[in-house]
């Protein structure tokens, strides 16, 4: 049974070492069910809007603590990535970017662009 | 045999699934970012600023498409995470289960943003 022992295995990811394609492509999902949290956030918000002043105030009141803050900063960080890394995947959709090398550039690309679009929104926020 | 895999999935066929996916991933680009611009510096305003700001006609057409597109691309990406890790029969029902929640959270948004008029 040589052939079987050959045989290519799937990526098992426990038993992957990890890249910069399996770790961004992990993060597209991880992010994506983060900011599946962050549209209830912002449905919230505006049932709150809708429910009066009273309960509006104490939902952003809520938003306003430390740990609301927290939430609120990965959200952020969360959409830039998934912003960012979903335009990388309708790039390739389209047919660009094949390259094991432009693979990697596009890959650093997003990560820089992501962070970096975060810092301008908190400084923007105040 | 017929495997399970041979069936197509529950909601769309394949091409479908993956068609909506890509149209609200498009869709998204523009008005997720408008609305994360516009929201940044808001929820920490008051009451009035937000009221004011929901019933200008750019807000509230923005937020018309974008809530239920957030919400489809939402439930359509959940579903591809569902069927790569959980088997039949139960991946049928939390397929169907992510879309009806889906659906529930995007008219009860709009539906919200109704009644603030």
């Amino acid at each position: 049974m040589k052939a079987a022992v050959n045989r290519p295995l799937s990526p098992h990811l426990q038993v992957y070492r990890p890249q910069l394609t399996s770790v961004l492509s992990i993060g597209h999902r991880a992010t994506g069910i983060i900011l599946c949290f962050g549209a209830v956030a912002l449905s919230a918000w505006l049932i709150s809007l809708a429910l009066g002043e009273q309960t509006f105030n104490g939902y952003t009141g809520l938003l306003n603590t430390l740990i609301g803050k927290v939430f609120m900063l990965g959200w952020l960080f969360s959409f830039f990535y998934h912003l960012c890394n979903g335009v990388r995947h309708l790039c390739w959709d389209a047919g660009y970017g094949y390259g094991i090398t432009q693979v990697y550039q596009s890959g650093w690309i997003m990560v820089l662009a992501a962070f970096g679009m975060t810092i301008v929104a908190l400084i923007s926020a105040g | 045999m017929k495997s399970a895999l041979d069936q197509p999935s529950q909601f769309h066929s394949g091409v479908r699934h993956w068609r909506l996916q890509r149209i609200s991933a498009i869709a998204l680009i523009p008005l997720s970012l408008w609305a994360v611009v516009e929201l940044v510096p808001l929820p920490a305003q008051n009451y009035a600023t937000a009221l004011e700001w929901i019933h200008q006609p750019l807000s509230i057409g923005l937020l018309l498409f974008l809530v239920p597109t957030l919400y489809l691309h939402a439930a359509l990406g959940v579903q591809v995470v569902l069927e790569d890790y959980i088997s039949d029969p139960l991946r049928r029902r939390l397929v169907v289960i992510t879309h009806a929640i889906a659906s529930i959270g995007a008219l009860g948004t709009l539906g919200a943003l109704f009644s603030t008029y």
